[in-house]
């Protein structure tokens, strides 16, 4: 479909501080033929989100050891991680459980 | 590379109804309900099960406004509102060490820090204490040293103290353990109510002692001293014979393989067991040893646990990390491909208790961390000749 999809991005724990001190990002992403799963949510996340020192925030292609993400308030285990595939209005929640630096 | 994505079953394991909402230790899908009682039955097992908190004593709560300590507090909240039969029932205050100065933070976000801080506390209706870091350049030269330990012929046993804190609620018609009404600044009466910050030449003071010291590892070691100084004269000054510390069970796990990196093997019952009794007079408590990082960043995020997030303590520029965080990221980065890693590690350390003190004197003891000196070697000694 040729339709955007919006989600709200939330970044705690600390997590916040490599998004410029912002919570909640609320975004549209971009019409593209590769499906949005959370593998290239990241992707683009690092590339237009991310304000500084990536390797805090991810490793590879998925989140650093850490970093939880939770789904629309649930665990991404439970929804296949990197494969699952974004619906509208889907939300995304980073909680990082590292102790700095 | 990450392994084939996990992907587990959406229903409770545990009532067999419930959407999972998370998974808890390696594949158990547990509900948002049941995952509540587990937290919460979990708290009153691990203090159940260790008998170290005489009914009605006060505990001091060491809070930092971290997730596992804000947790930790939840628990304590919970535990006393819970009808008279399973009740916990020890009188908590609170202590907070605002530590700004040395995690970088302006004057104004100190004060923002501690303006959040005290709201939080004070919601709690428990006394509290907020106090900078800096105070532990005024602390006396008896923190060195431990205190005299209260245990003797005439203090009683466990049970005998339940029993007697019940005979005693009898009489008084069981009133129950009373919370204040409102949260209690419990300092030396001042002009203003919000704490305000230290001199600029004490911030000075502390700031240059952990520029000296000389590696990441080194500061963050002194941070740990000076904050656990401070905790303990607090509740030695404000008559508090435990506290409890909010390491959770990733963070014990961690402290574990990076104290066993540092040289203090001999020690890793004690920094890193449920009871630390290195200052004699005041027991150290670690209810959430249990609970990983994972299970208390769920549980706050599902039932509004407040935190304060500060940044990290600073680093010099083109210093290499220290041995916490580099031991963090290896056993985080392995728990990935091995999720029983951090687990393995705990259980590990549970196995250890600690020695019987030997000291018989001051001289035995570590000026700074209060343990025995490792000299003797133990049945080692005399294979290194």
């Amino acid at each position: 479909s040729k339709i955007s999809v919006v989600h709200c991005f939330y970044f705690r724990g600390g997590a916040e501080l490599l998004f410029d001190g912002v919570k909640k990002h609320q975004v549209t992403l971009p019409c593209q033929p590769e499906p949005w799963d959370i593998r290239n949510l990241l992707k683009w996340i690092k590339e237009n989100l991310l304000k500084e020192r990536p390797e805090l925030f991810m490793q590879g292609e998925s989140v650093r050891p850490g970093i939880l993400v939770l789904i629309n308030e649930a665990d991404w285990e439970l929804m296949g991680e990197l494969d699952y595939k974004l619906q509208d209005q889907d939300n995304v929640l980073f909680i990082s459980t590292l102790h700095g630096g | 590379d990450r392994p084939s994505a996990r992907s587990h079953p959406r229903t409770c394991m545990k009532c067999g109804q419930g959407t999972a909402a998370l998974v808890i230790r390696v594949g158990d899908p547990f509900c948002r309900g049941c995952f509540r009682e587990y937290f919460v039955h979990k708290f009153r097992a691990m203090l159940g099960k260790n008998r170290v908190i005489f009914p009605g004593e006060k505990v001091l709560l060491a809070v930092s406004g971290g997730p596992a300590s804000s947790a930790m507090v939840r628990q304590v909240q919970e535990g006393l509102s819970r009808e008279a039969a399973k009740r916990l029932r020890f009188v908590p205050g609170l202590v907070y060490v605002e530590e700004g100065a040395v995690r970088r933070q302006s004057p104004e976000q100190r004060e923002q820090t501690l303006a959040q801080m005290e709201t939080l506390l004070q919601a709690t209706g428990f006394p509290y204490h907020m106090i900078h870091l800096e105070e532990a350049l005024e602390l006396p030269p008896s923190i060195l040293q431990p205190g005299p330990e209260r245990s003797g012929p005439s203090s009683p046993s466990y049970k005998e103290a339940v029993d007697s804190f019940i005979q005693q609620q009898r009489q008084d018609g069981d009133s129950g353990t009373s919370l204040p009404g409102h949260g209690t600044q419990d300092t030396p009466a001042g002009p203003s109510a919000t704490p305000c910050l230290p001199d600029a030449a004490q911030t000075q003071e502390l700031l240059r002692s952990f520029e000296a010291a000389g590696t990441a590892t080194a500061r963050e070691e002194l941070l740990q001293m000076l904050r656990t100084h401070l905790i303990v004269q607090t509740a030695r000054d404000r008559g508090y014979a435990k506290v409890m510390t909010g390491e959770s069970l990733t963070r014990v796990a961690v402290k574990l393989l990076t104290n066993l990196s540092l040289g203090r093997g001999a020690f890793l019952a004690v920094d890193t067991g449920f009871t630390d009794q290195r200052h004699g007079d005041v027991m150290v408590v670690r209810p959430m040893r249990d609970y990983t990082a994972k299970e208390i960043a769920f549980y706050n995020h599902f039932f509004g646990v407040p935190t304060v997030i500060v940044p990290p303590l600073f680093t010099k520029r083109r210093e290499k990390p220290s041995i916490h965080q580099l031991v963090e990221r290896f056993l985080l980065g392995l728990q990935e491909e091995f999720p029983s890693t951090i687990s393995t590690v705990y259980r590990t350390g549970e196995k250890l208790s600690p020695e019987p003190a030997k000291a018989s004197s001051e001289s035995q003891r570590c000026l700074l961390c209060l343990c025995g000196l490792d000299i003797d070697g133990g049945e080692w000694g005399g294979h290194w000749g």
